[in-house]
């Protein structure tokens, strides 16, 4: 009898206990149901934003409070108050951005105040008072973070950075180079496992956190041709995060891994694209005309072809979005031309099927209000009720889309979407001298491929995110056929959708 | 026990003293008396290796481990707040030194080596550009002296005469913007602060000083606005431009022929030969035009001394290596050939090497003896000049208020006084209690 009692009282105990952790359990960004989005509590979380560092001129006001203050005054960096940089992701969120890609360190130059760890299991507390400010700033202001956890390109540079690195063998740690067997060597995997357990230990309850990148353009600086590394490494550290996680939160968040490569093929193909260890990828999008741009137009096209070809060796079966771009051979390109190639380039990959706009990274001494506008004008649209993006699909239909024969060339489209919604994006192209004989007042367009039904058509201003029209029509064997004023656009943003579709 | 008295005393003879190698006109070097070290050291003058070769023969207890770490003065600044990562030794542009000694990155080094001995190799005027309070910190060694580096095809193609005046020089400029726009006579660079207060120094004045304890700070005073005034005017008629220097677009300028004068150190001819090979042939060096010619002046821009950091566990080593690195005259023979330095300070240069150079020819110069310029450059450099301990705020507020000026936002005379009271706000703000503001020590 007693022991019938005590197993009832411990089963008591055991699902109580369980029923607070569910109670109590704050809630982490998953993947939609369609598999192409992401989702955070049961809302749509469509990404608009941009990378950032530790020690940018937009973050480093949260040094104010290390030891490192008045050093970073008298270095001449530290010009801003932790008030500015509140007010800094205040003006992100007013402006519609939600994400923010950061290193967990900063190895820009030897000046090792950044790094999280020197040498190696030597915490840096100043560099764990800013990421505390980061995530508190982070749910304030509801924006979510993607954090990885070196910061190799900064580190790789072998005069300064590489000789005044904690893993370099010349300072006790385990390397010879970054190419030494970064992804294998057991004592940098146990190092990775540090650096992930320490940050779940501070921040891993947050919902704030997008997903845990375990690891920067994986493929360049130390899994050069080593494929196997590579995927041995991915496995080793989701298998090490997923475990924790669970263990202390009873769920995980979501891993991915970056990589150089804007459009990965051969092994490395197979190893990103087909990984159960991975929620979904992310590339990098610095091809020529990308990083050098001389157009506007070039690097959309480009934009446009990677996230096509991302998504189709992932067969649609998980988000991808371009984490890193930007003129990486040309910063600070004059603002009118950047505002334009940073507006074109957000569009071209969401109207593709990117889970949002592109990860700027900035190349610029400041964020620029253009790009703001840009970014609010993109939330606004996409937050506007129509499209079930939880169960809306991706699928490529820019070519399902006519435009009448005499603005064939000058008009491009771009589109997602299914058989029920579409997003579509028309980009004119402004670059080609013929634009200046035609009237763009009254352009046809007919979109091919819906279900028989009665649809909903919204025409918006992607520079001002107002709506300029609504038309409700009913399929003509699977086409809907409307007009499009552009005559004072450079591009309009068209979204389609079920009258019946629940947003 | 009397051997052993006079053996300890001849010992002691011998090691207080190392033998001067080559010369009986300086004194000889200290010996060391610390136990075996290892000295690092950031510096990032290219082939130090040779000095410090030399040197090791000299002081076989004490090697030295050079780095070349760049200019990365944050990391002089974050390791003294980390409290370790110094080395022993320490590369800095005079005019960031007194920011160091303020930060407490580097210690005084009268404790190992007298003031007196530091007086025989150094002139007493440059000597004061590693020191404050009386108290010495490190060695000079180059000179930043400024010289004037013009094209000669473009100064022959549009009729322009080298310029020993500022009147000249503003006259040269302007007809050069009026025949051919398209190439500035010269820039001011948005980016360099040593530029600004370099004129200024050449001018025979200051913008801010040291003296008794406390920190003077005047941008505006007579002499600074006369020369902030010259360059303003020639801004507004667009004969000289402002421009960002160092950029891959400058050099291109460079390269390319649209920049007929390059104002900066003396340090700078063997900078444009390494930088703009293209242009072989076409520049020639000049001593800078005078606001008064009976009664020349030059200022510094760069220049850099050697200074033992406050986190050396071997001081007394480094300061051995400080002394002797900027004073040999083997080192100094390396320094300048081997490391391209074309102006050292020592008096050792002066007397030992310099003599040697004065009749080599530069092809990159078109055969010119550019070393008597040089030298005649860093003669009339005849003044102590002490810098503000927060020059790192002073460079990048500059830069504020330059934008301003770049955007028409306000003139380069009005920028003055507000970058004055911005550093002044800055330096309030640092807790400098012992700040004079507008005016200057007499």
């Amino acid at each position: 009898m007693n022991k019938i009692l005590y197993f009832v009282l411990l089963s008591l105990i055991f699902t109580t206990s369980l029923y607070f952790a569910d109670s109590t359990m704050k809630p982490f960004v998953t993947i939609a149901p369609s598999g192409s989005y992401f989702e955070i509590n049961g809302k749509p979380l469509i990404l608009d934003g941009y990378n950032e560092q530790i020690v940018s001129s937009n973050l480093i006001g949260l040094w104010a409070n290390t030891k490192f203050a008045r050093a970073l005054e008298f270095a001449g960096i530290l010009n801003e108050t932790p008030e500015q940089v509140d007010e800094y992701f205040k003006e992100l969120h007013d402006n519609g951005v939600n994400v923010l890609r950061i290193f967990f360190e900063f190895a820009q130059d030897p000046s090792d105040f950044s790094l999280f760890e020197n040498p190696l299991g030597t915490v840096n507390e100043s560099v764990v008072e800013v990421w505390d400010q980061i995530f508190a700033l982070a749910k304030k202001y509801d924006i979510y973070l993607l954090i990885e956890p070196y910061d190799p390109y900064d580190m790789v540079i072998p005069s300064t950075n590489w000789q005044a690195s904690p893993f370099n063998v010349v300072n006790g740690g385990p390397l010879k180079s970054l190419s030494d067997g970064f992804l294998t060597n057991p004592v940098v995997i146990k190092d990775a496992e540090f650096r992930f357990k320490f940050m779940i230990d501070h921040w891993g309850d947050s919902s704030h956190i997008l997903a845990w990148e375990v690891n920067n353009e994986i493929d360049l600086w130390y899994g050069s041709n080593n494929d196997p590394a590579i995927k041995s490494y991915i496995k080793t550290i989701s298998d090490f995060i997923v475990n924790y996680e669970d263990k202390k939160f009873g769920h995980h968040h979501l891993i991915t891994v970056s990589t150089g490569a804007s459009t990965p093929s051969g092994v490395l193909a197979d190893v990103v694209y087909d990984n159960n260890h991975l929620d979904f990828i992310t590339t990098h999008l610095y091809p020529p005309d990308v990083a050098n741009p001389t157009s506007t137009i070039e690097p959309a096209l480009t934009a446009s072809e990677s996230v096509l070809y991302n998504l189709e060796h992932l067969n649609y079966s998980k988000p991808y979005f371009d984490s890193e771009w930007g003129p990486i051979g040309y910063p600070d390109l004059p603002l009118q031309f950047d505002s334009q190639y940073y507006h074109n380039i957000c569009w071209a990959e969401f109207s593709s099927g990117a889970a949002g706009i592109g990860l700027r990274w900035i190349f610029r001494n400041s964020l620029p209000e253009e790009f703001l506008q840009t970014d609010k004008a993109f939330s606004e649209i996409v937050n506007a009720p129509g499209i079930d993006w939880l169960n809306f699909k991706p699928f490529p239909t820019a070519t399902e889309i006519r435009v009448p024969v005499q603005f064939a060339n000058l008009i491009i489209p771009f589109s997602c979407g299914d058989e029920s919604a579409r997003i579509i994006w028309l980009l004119k192209d402004t670059e080609n001298t013929d634009i200046k004989n035609l009237d763009f007042s009254s352009i046809n367009l007919t979109v091919s491929g819906f279900k028989t039904g009665n649809y909903v058509v919204q025409l918006w201003n992607t520079y001002t995110g107002k709506l300029i029209k609504t038309i409700e029509l009913t399929t003509q064997n699977g086409n809907l056929s409307f007009d499009a004023n552009l005559s004072n656009m450079n591009d309009i943003a068209i979204k389609i959708f079920s009258e019946t579709q629940i947003d | 026990m009397k051997k052993l008295v006079i053996f300890a005393v001849l010992v002691a003879l011998v090691g207080v003293f190392v033998v001067f190698a080559d010369s009986t006109t300086y004194p000889a070097y200290p010996a060391y008396t610390g136990p075996a070290a290892t000295i690092t050291m950031w510096a990032w003058t290219s082939n130090e290796n040779y000095s410090i070769d030399a040197f090791e023969k000299v002081y076989p207890n004490i090697h030295v481990v050079w780095s070349n770490f760049g200019v990365d003065y944050t990391k002089i600044l974050t390791s003294t707040a980390a409290g370790k990562g110094l080395p022993d030794v320490i590369m800095s542009e005079y005019t960031y030194a007194p920011q160091f000694i303020e930060y407490g990155s580097f210690q005084p080094i009268n404790k190992w080596i007298p003031e007196s001995l530091y007086l025989k190799f150094f002139p007493e005027y440059s000597l004061k550009w590693t020191s404050l309070d009386g108290q010495i910190y490190g060695t000079p060694q180059d000179s930043g002296a400024i010289v004037m580096l013009y094209r000669k095809d473009i100064f022959e193609k549009y009729g322009l005469t080298v310029p020993t005046t500022w009147q000249e020089f503003a006259q040269d400029a302007e007809k050069l913007h009026s025949e051919n726009p398209d190439i500035a006579f010269t820039t001011i660079p948005n980016n360099w602060v040593i530029w600004p207060v370099g004129m200024v120094w050449q001018a025979g004045g200051s913008m801010f000083d040291y003296a008794n304890g406390k920190w003077y700070v005047d941008f505006t005073n007579p002499t600074a606005m006369k020369v902030f005034d010259y360059w303003n005017n020639l801004l507004q008629e667009g004969a000289v431009k402002f421009d960002t220097w160092w950029t891959a677009d400058w050099y291109k300028e460079i390269d390319q022929g649209k920049l007929a004068v390059i104002i900066s150190g003396a340090w700078s001819p063997e900078w444009v030969s390494l930088n703009s090979p293209s242009t072989s042939g076409k520049w020639g060096v000049a001593l800078l035009p005078q606001w008064d010619p009976n009664n020349p002046h030059n200022g510094e821009m760069g220049g850099s001394g050697f200074y033992v950091s406050s986190q050396s566990k071997y001081p007394e080593a480094a300061a051995l290596f400080v002394l002797w690195l900027n004073s040999n005259p083997q080192s100094l023979e390396y320094l300048n050939q081997k490391s391209q330095l074309a102006a050292l300070v020592s008096n050792v240069f002066t007397t030992d090497v310099a003599p040697s150079l004065e009749n080599v020819e530069y092809p990159y110069f078109g055969g010119q003896k550019i070393v008597p310029v040089v030298l005649e450059a860093n003669n009339q450099v005849n003044t102590a000049f002490v810098w503000l301990p927060v020059m790192d705020y002073v460079q990048s507020s500059m830069q504020t208020e330059f934008q301003k000026v770049i955007d028409g936002k306000e003139s380069l005379v009005d920028a003055i006084p507000n970058w004055q009271k911005a550093v002044v706000a800055f330096m309030k703000k640092q807790g400098f209690n012992n700040l004079v503001v507008g005016q200057l020590p007499k």
